[in-house]
């Protein structure tokens, strides 16, 4: 599997499971899909993905003041460009 | 601390105690609370500048390997702070309580005190109070549950000559519990305050005389508060009886506010 690919499987893997343990169905996710509008998530499960990605991949992108992330492939490309330096 | 002696010990964690941070552990009413916690089942972490000879005591006890856990660092900064939840959380799985004690306290006439008194009871009572709140939220938020308990002072609350910016730090303590309590409520985290009255510990050993008979005097129940006093609500805010009771304050003061 790419790098890419490995971030994606994790973030997607990491919503899904936030998704699931508030009772909502797992979604496979679109790359222009907004993360509040289209996937529900509210500014908590935003926060508990990010806290969560943290333990896993060691990087969160948002104690350096990251803003203006919208959509799921915008949320991926952050995590890649962070992980690449 | 051995791996296998803590997750054994997770176990077989009852399920009306848990993992609890409580900071500046090492003396005062932080220490009274690491006490009673432990006493009841607690798996218990502090943390405060210097150790203690009660600290050196909890470390050695062979009862208590793998449920007290206790570093030296300042709560002011940041990236201590933030290692150390992370060393809780990496040891103990989980955090379910977050204990904010830890303060220092400046006395004087407002108008004769120094940049450096203000600069050190912001980052302490405040700054290190919201570093930490953080760090734990953030391990509460994936756990979808925790409870916090912050410990403020009737000096937030009624003001008191001689303690103006020390007031302030305590009275911010307030807004932080009301504001949290909204924020974290959706995912079963509480956030409630104590505010004691003055206590017999090392941080009112200043008082004059005179202040300590007024205080008295002052007083309903005609006495200066101990930490024991104030223990027993900390532990009922972390348990299940308190449940339904978020941002709220709890005043401990033998009534002199009544
Ligand atoms: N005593 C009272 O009359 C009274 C009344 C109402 C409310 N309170 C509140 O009760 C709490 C405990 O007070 P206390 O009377 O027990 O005070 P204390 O005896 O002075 O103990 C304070 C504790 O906090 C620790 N601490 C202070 N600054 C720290 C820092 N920068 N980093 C890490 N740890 C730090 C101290 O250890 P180190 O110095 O080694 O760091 C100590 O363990 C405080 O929040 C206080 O505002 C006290």
């Amino acid at each position: 599997m790419t790098h890419t690919t490995l971030v994606r499987r994790k973030i997607e893997l990491t919503i899904n499971q936030i998704l699931e343990e508030s009772g909502r169905a797992r979604q496979d996710f679109q790359d222009d899909q907004a993360l509040v509008r289209d996937i529900g998530l509210d500014s908590l499960d935003l926060a508990a993905t990010v806290v969560q990605l943290e333990h896993e991949l060691g990087i969160d992108p948002f104690r350096e003041g990251r803003t203006g992330v919208q959509t799921f492939s915008e949320l991926v490309r952050l995590y890649e460009d962070s992980l690449s330096g | 601390m051995n791996e296998l002696v803590m997750n054994a010990g997770l176990q077989t964690l009852p399920e009306t105690t848990g993992v609890v941070i409580v900071s500046g552990g090492s003396r005062g009413l932080g220490a009274c609370i690491v006490q009673d916690l432990l006493d009841h089942g607690y798996f218990v972490c502090s943390f405060s500048r210097s150790s203690s000879a009660r600290i050196e005591t909890w470390q050695a006890d062979p009862a208590l390997q793998g449920r007290f856990y206790f570093e030296t660092l300042d709560a002011g900064h940041a990236e201590a702070v933030r290692s150390y939840v992370r060393t809780v959380r990496d040891k103990f799985g989980r955090i379910d309580f977050l204990v904010n004690n830890a303060a220092i306290a400046r006395d004087g006439v407002f108008a004769l005190m120094t940049d450096s008194d203000f600069q050190q009871l912001l980052q302490i009572n405040l700054g290190g109070c919201f570093l930490l709140t953080r760090e734990v939220a953030r391990q509460m938020l994936v756990q979808r549950k925790g409870g916090i308990v912050n410990i403020s002072s009737i000096v937030g609350l009624s003001g008191f000559s001689g303690l103006a910016a020390y007031s302030a730090t305590k009275a911010g303590l307030f807004g932080l519990t009301h504001s949290l309590a909204r924020e974290l409520g959706s995912r079963n985290i509480r956030v409630n305050a104590i505010a004691p009255g003055f206590l017999e510990t090392e941080m009112s050993e200043g008082l004059a005389e005179s202040q300590r008979k007024q205080i008295e005097r002052r007083t309903p129940l005609g006495r200066l508060g101990t930490p024991e006093d104030v223990v027993p609500v900390v532990r009922f805010l972390m348990s299940e009886d308190s449940r339904f009771i978020t941002g709220q304050i709890i005043t401990v003061d033998g009534g002199a506010t009544a």
